[in-house]
Parts: C-alpha cells; structure tokens; sequence
C-alpha cells in the first residue's frame, strides 16, 4: 500500500489506498438438500488522489495495478470533485470481529445449516422450506498521505429461514445479521410457523385506512427513506425535503432513530468509515426532533456538521467497490417507548401485520414518498391474526406515516434494503396507514 | 490473459469449469450543476466450479496464484453435498467472438463522451421547471474465458455502452419524476442525435406537474411497450428461471409445460441472440450457445431458461442462459431479451375498448416474490368511454401473476424493445438484460396511487 502511495504522491498533491480483502462463503439448503456451497476470496482496491484543489479515484483488484495511478487522475480532471482534507484522527476501539464466526469452516456452516433445517422440519414436518448461511470475513486498511493508517476486521454471519407455499412460491421469512453467531430461538421458529399456517386462510381486502404494524425486518423499506431524508448529499442538492429542518419536529415523539456504527458486532459495524472518518453514533431523530444529517467530510464542511462515519464505496444495488464513497446507514437503530410486541398487537381492534414488502426501489425514496406490495401481511382483529392478506399494497409518505407512530416493540430484528441489510428495528404500530386492496 | 496457466490449472476429475475475466467499467455522472464523477473501473479475477458431489461448489478469486486452492476449496464444497450429481449435457464449444460496432465507445476519449452527455444536460436544465437531474453515461467491457474440463474453450467479449436520465420537475411541494435512456448496445453512434427525444421527455416531466393523482383501485389499463416489458420481466420472466425449479417440485408442478397461462394468441419469447439490445449475446457463461425459448405459446407454458445444471435435473436440452455480473459470482439462470410477442390489435381500438381505466406509460422499476409482483410506473392517462381524457401521476400497479396473464384481452400490433436493461437476482444486478412487448391491455389490475 506504501508502495502505491508513493508513486501516487510523485504526481498528486495527496493520497489515499484503500484495501479491502473480503473472504466469504454461502451455504443454501433447500427442501433438505443441499443446493450448492459458493465461496470467495477478493481483494478490492481504492485509490484517491488530490490535485490543485481536484480529487478522483480508482478502483482495481489488485496493489500492483499499473493503470490504477493514471485512471485516477482521468477521473480528477474530468470530474468536478473538491479536494477533501484526509483525516489523521487514529479511530478508537470497536468490537467488529468475532473469532467464533472466523473459525467456522465450510464444513461447519454446512452442519449448522442442515441442524436449522432438521429442527424447522421437526416443528413442522408438512412445511417445506430452507435455509441460507452466510459467512463473511473482511480486513479492511486504509493508509492516507495525511498520516492515517488503520486496520481493522469485520465479520459476520447471517441467517435467512424461510417457508414454501403449496404452489413452491415463497411463504414466511425470518433473517438475523451479526457479527457474532447469531442464536435461532424456538420462539422465532414457532413465529416463522404460525405466519405460515395462517397464509392456509387468504384474506382479500378493500381499500381502507387503519392500523399497521411493520415487523422489525420490513421497516427497511421505511428506512431507506429515511435515511434518502438524512443524507447530505441529498440535502446539499435539495433533493431531500430537510434541508434546514435541523431541530424540527417531524416524527412523533414515541420514536429515536441513530444511526451507530460503534454498535458492538452491528451488521455494518466499522472502526472507520471507507474514507477515514472514525465509526460514530450520530441521532437522526430524537423523540422526533430531527438531529443530525449523515455526511462526509466534504457535505460536513458545507452543513457545518463533523462527518459522521457514513462514506461508504457501495451502492443500493451492490457491496462491490464501485465508485467513490458515498452516504450509507452503519447501524440504523429503532428506538422509543418501548412495548411488548405481543400487548401491541393485542391492543389492535382492526389492521394490518406487515411482514414482507416488495417494490422498496421504487417511487421516489428521497422524497419519502413509498407504494409497497405486501407480499406478507396478516389481518388483525380484536388483537388477533385472522390470516393473510392478498394483493393489497400500503401507499404513503413517511413524513405522514412517521408523525402516527403509536408504539415501539421490544424484539429486535436486521432490518432488510433490497439486497442488504442496514441495522435493527423492533416492530413499530403505526396509527393510521392507506391499504389499497381489491 | 494466459489462456495456458489457466488450463494447466484445470483438474481432469470430475466436472469443473473456470471463468477468467478482465471487467472495465466507466461512469460519467453529473447532478444539476456539472458533471461531479468520472471513474474506469478495472477487475479482474476469476471463478470456478466443481462438481463432484451432489452439487456445485463455487470459488471466486482475485489472485491468478489463487488458482489451485480455489479448484480444492471448490471441490471441498462439491463433495460436503450428499450423494452424486452428473451433468447429462456439457458444453464443449470452442469459439473466440468479439465485438465490432460501428462506432466503438473505446476510440472515444472520456472528453468527448462528456462533452455528448453535456449536450443533453444543456437540453434538459434550460427548462426553468426542471427541480433536479442525475444524468448517467455507462460504458462495460468485459473479456472473458470460459473453459471447462470436457473440451470448451470460448472467448468472448461483450460491450455495452448507454446513456440513462432521471428527470425531476418540480413546482412548489410538487415534484414529478421521469427516465430516459438511450443506447444500451455496443454502438456507441446510438447515442447521437436524441436532442428531439430529449426535449420530448423533458415536456412529458413538465406535463405530468398538471397530471391529477389516481384514487387508488382496480382498473382497466393498457401498458405501453416499456411497461408491458417491465411487466413480463418481473411477473413471469423470473418464474421461467428454471433454477427456481430445481428441487421445488411443487413449483415445478405449478410451471408444469403445456399448463394454460393466457389467452390463445398471446406469445411470450427470450431471445438473447436478437442483436442490439441489452441482453444480446452469443455464449452463456458456461460456454452454451445462447438461443432463443419460446415461453409462452398461444397462451401455454412452452418452454423455459436453463443454466446446464436445471437443464440437467429436468431433462430438457440448455438454453444458454446461465449469466453472472461478473467474475466474483457463480452464473445463475438470467433472461437475455424477454418480450411479449406483437398481436392484432391497433393501440386505437385498445383505447376505444375501455369505458374507465388507464394508459400507462415508462417503467420506473419493479419486483416479484413468487405469484405477485409490483412495479412503478412514470405516468400514465386516464381513459374515459373509448378516449384518453387527461393525464395522471403517482401510479404503482401490483398483481397476482397467474389471475393478469390471464386478464390480458388485447396485445398490440408491434413489439419495441426498451433501451435500459437491468435485473436483480441473488445479489447481483445484471445491466445486460433486456425487455420488450407489443402494448397490451389488462383488465382489473390493481393500482396503487399516491
């Protein structure tokens, strides 16, 4: 890295590699058979340069790149990008990486995924179904030409369970993502179980306004735009309806979201953003009370914020190293009153439990504007699931949506992005939400 | 690439492939004020599987001396699968293809791709009600090596060059969004002289600020080529992966060939060697020649895509439509060009034919789970006793995929293809996949407004 740092600076102001060793492996069980083991081991490689107040950058697979020094200055003077001032500050302690999942062998993620499959089927020999490991072991380094030069590992170990209805399509779902080997309870396997038996009683509906409990899982689809909302890019380009809203109340104030990345084997847990910053717990909303945007270091220097450990090299649609860091969630975490999830459903007379969506890319996210499916939904009355829903969707805006927060549950699940996930939520009952149905 | 290191490294054992590749991608994005990103993107590495289990084990690498331990970690893989699993039909075609446009984006310099995505920036923001513009110029190169141990040797690039919009006009709270996109082919020449289309869009954003939102509800609406393609694509296309089908016998029963899904003279086809489009090309990434499937014939199920291996387990002959997005994942089953084949029926009387429903025009992304799906669309007109009244906004349609294919009562005369591709599957997102479809008309279709 020293290396290409140095002939980087012979023609550059400054520099920056960034190097990220990814070592990962899938196991899928479907139906009791084994579907196939796939594994990596990639390395991934960032440069950015800045010149006479100008930065670009390059991506490569490898340190011994000979292009990698002359693409990044095509991209410096091609593109209008300010110099940033790379950071120095050494990032303290964060606990990311969990020796217990780096020891599993393929082998062993191949056992744990067969005992999953074999205890789903013992609770339920008549449901067919699977089940998906993933392990992932990452080292990232990044060296700057103002002095930084940091290392850390990450890990992480997910699970997806799931269910098949008669015709073979996709029933109920249940995911964890930890740093750590997350534990499957007979209490989420017995959950996963009874949201499947209810999809035996469909239920069609009419449009209608009433109660709605996201689960944990699904308020992903609410978070992307919330964070759409929050980040600086977005605000500094008037793309999102917050700029100056700082210290407004615009959710209700049963609700706290942060966004930490200093969380303690969090799904996305760094000891320093893809660009230096170190990983922080930035509040976004505070008992609804907007707080802080999520910003690099250029975006923090126009909002007159700190960075906040957001700048990240991927995108929506991929983890690859793709382009120059952009604003991502860390670990988004719910918050507020917190309640029994079953005393809230309980206390519903009449609406929806929403398990899946789909359609979370669509529409306009930074506006807040959402137009879901509910690919899994369950009807509730007089605090009872009655059975699942067919073909309705959920429309809104969250900035609508969020000033209805009625209460907060206790149980935290990862919450899902389209392909990724991006913190932890427990399940949130809104007061009032437009279903549409037949 | 050396083409010898590598089968050197190939093991004669049991069934193994390797996919070598060199993948170069460059960006030119600009927001409102300027053009604020240029990057080339520049991998390489390389994948392998083996099958000498009961199923494939899959190894990614970006270290050329990585080689071997991947074939091991591979076979390791392969062999923890109970049980032992054949390939009935291996490809073993030898071929070297490259690409040829007429115009090739490669003899371009990056200045004079700006200066062209410039061009339409200009076009776009001298509209005074143009509230917010990303603006996108993408170019992928990829030269790849395929060899497997029971003879294919095939080389083959693929190019493809485009250019994408998303146009947002604004007035006051009101914010309406629309894309636009060009090219997705080789050629970069496709790619000049779009100034008329460009202000057409441009007019159609500004429309839609006066457009009336929809009361949410079931209509019946016609869905123009782009939408008709995004509909096939989402709501049947990704049923007919035949991967999906593997081991899931009760989904296997439900996409059982023969199996009535429209009416009779609806077709359905995926034809990845039509050239010119984002899913044109000539070898699968298993080295099978690609061909064209017909999924859909006079309303049956007639055919479906495969990789070898569902190929395999179903008995049925490859299609060639095993694809990754690049080297750093295993080829999965993917649709080349899917499109609904053209019909009768002028888009006139499909108009004339509606009392109350909706024209529905440009695709803004969807998404399946299994029979439903849900898809946003960028506009679209309200049709009133045979005639279209006045424009509408803020649409979303959602549907059950079995109860639409059959509610489709009219498809149109003629078949356009979209020039955007695009398609996510088990993490990867596939920008050559292309869509297309004559307009069709679908009865009762549930809409969500805004």
């Amino acid at each position: 890295m020293r290396q290409l740092l140095n002939k980087a600076l012979t023609s550059a102001d400054g520099g920056e590699v960034y190097k990220r060793d990814v070592h990962s492996t899938s196991v899928d069980i479907k139906l009791g058979k084994l579907k196939g083991i796939n594994a990596e081991k990639k390395r991934e490689v960032s440069l950015r340069l800045t010149k006479n107040g100008l930065m670009g950058a390059a991506v490569s697979t490898s340190l011994e790149d000979e292009t990698l020094v002359d693409r990044a200055l095509i991209a410096l003077e091609n593109q209008k990008s300010d110099a940033v001032k790379f950071p120095s500050e050494p990032p303290r302690m964060v606990f990311s990486f969990s020796p217990e999942v780096d020891q599993l062998k393929t082998e062993d993620l191949t056992k744990m995924a067969f005992d999953l499959s074999h205890r789903l089927k013992e609770k339920a020999p008549d449901i067919p179904g699977g089940v998906r490991i993933q392990k992932n072991i990452k080292r990232i380094s990044l060296l700057n030409s103002a002095g930084f030069n940091e290392t850390y590992d990450h890990s992480n170990l997910s699970i997806s369970l799931y269910t098949l209805t008669e015709k073979g399509f996709m029933g109920t779902s249940k995911e964890y993502s930890s740093g750590k080997v997350p534990e499957v309870t007979d209490r989420d396997l017995d959950r996963l179980i009874q949201l499947h038996r209810l999809g035996n009683q469909t239920i069609t509906m009419e449009n209608e306004k009433m109660p709605v409990v996201f689960s944990g899982n699904v308020m992903g689809a609410l978070m992307l735009r919330v964070l759409g909302g929050v980040n600086g890019g977005n605000v500094l380009k008037g793309t999102s309806p917050l700029q100056d809203k700082i210290g407004e109340k615009l959710f209700s104030e049963k609700i706290t979201i942060r966004d930490d990345g200093k969380m303690a084997f969090g799904v996305n847990t760094c000891l320093f953003d893809d660009e230096g910053t170190p990983g922080k717990n930035t509040v976004l909303y505070e008992k609804g009370v907007l707080k802080n945007y999520l910003v690099n270091i250029e975006q923090g220097k126009k909002l007159n914020q700190e960075p906040t450990g957001n700048a990240l090299k991927r995108t929506l649609f991929s983890k690859e190293i793709e382009d120059t860091p952009a604003i991502f969630d860390t670990n988004l975490i719910i918050e507020g009153d917190h309640q029994e999830d079953e005393l809230i459903l309980k206390g519903i007379k009449r609406g929806l439990l929403i398990t899946g969506v789909m359609g979370a890319h669509t529409g306009n996210i930074n506006r807040g504007d959402f137009s879901l499916n509910i690919s899994s939904g369950y009807l509730i009355e007089n605090g009872k699931l009655q059975g699942k829903i067919k073909g309705a969707m959920i429309t809104g805006n969250i900035y609508d949506l969020f000033k209805n927060v009625e209460a907060v549950g206790m149980h935290y699940e990862v919450m899902r992005s389209i392909f990724y996930h991006m913190g932890y939520s427990p399940m949130v009952l809104f007061k009032e939400a437009s279903i549409v149905g037949k | 690439m050396d083409i010898q290191y590598f089968k050197k490294a190939l093991p004669i054992k049991d069934f193994c492939d390797l996919r070598y590749q060199d993948f170069s991608h460059t960006t030119i994005k600009g927001g409102m004020e300027e053009i604020d990103e240029v990057s080339i993107v520049k991998k390489t590495g390389g994948n392998v599987r083996v099958l000498s289990g009961g199923g494939f084990g899959s190894f990614a690498f970006t270290d050329p001396k990585d080689i071997t331990m991947a074939f091991q970690e591979a076979k390791t893989a392969s062999d923890l699968n109970p049980g032992k699993e054949e390939l009935k039909r291996i490809s073993a075609n030898v071929a070297h293809i490259t690409v040829s446009p007429s115009q090739d984006p490669r003899d371009l310099s990056i200045s004079r791709k700006k200066e062209l995505l410039e061009k339409y920036r200009g076009l776009i923001l001298s509209h005074p009600e143009i509230g917010d513009l990303e603006s996108h110029y993408y170019e992928q190169f990829t030269d790849t090596l395929i060899l497997n141990n029971h003879g294919a040797e095939v080389q083959q690039e693929e190019l493809i060059c485009g250019m994408t919009f998303r146009i947002t006009a604004k007035r006051g709270n009101l914010t309406q969004l629309t894309r636009l996109s060009f090219g997705g082919n080789e050629d970069y020449s496709e790619l000049l002289n779009k100034e008329e289309e460009v202000l057409e869009k441009v007019q159609q954003t500004i429309d839609l600020l006066e457009a009336k939102p929809v009361k949410g509800g079931n209509y019946d609406v016609i869905l123009d080529s782009d939408v008709g393609g995004l509909f096939i694509h989402e709501a049947f296309g990704h049923l007919s992966e035949a991967d999906n089908l593997i081991g899931n016998d009760t989904l296997a029963n439900t996409m059982e060939l023969g199996t009535p899904f429209a009416m009779d003279n609806f077709n359905v086809l995926d034809d990845p060697t039509r050239l010119g489009h984002p899913g044109s090309y000539v070898y699968d990434h298993e080295g099978t020649k690609a061909r064209p499937v017909s999924l859909i014939k006079d309303g049956r199920l007639s055919g479906r895509l495969h990789s070898l291996e569902s190929a395999s387990v179903m008995d049925e002959e490859p299609t060639g439509h095993a694809r990754a997005k690049n080297f750093g994942f295993a080829p999965i089953v993917r649709m080349g060009n899917i499109y609904i084949d053209k019909g009768k029926s002028t888009l006139e009387e499909m108009i004339a034919s509606i009392d109350d429903g909706l024209y529905l025009f440009g695709s803004a992304g969807g998404q399946t789970s299994g029979e439903t799906f849900t898809f946003a669309v960028q506009g679209g007109y309200r049709i009133e006793q045979g005639e279209i009244t006045h424009m509408v906004r803020d649409l979303a349609l959602t549907g059950h995929l079995f109860t639409t294919l059959k509610n489709i009562e009219m498809v149109g005369n003629e078949v356009t293809f979209s020039k955007a591709g695009g398609c996510g599957k088990g993490g990867q997102i596939l920008i050559q996949s292309g869509k297309g479809s004559a307009p069709i008309k679908i009865k009762n279709m549930g809409i969500g407004g805004l």
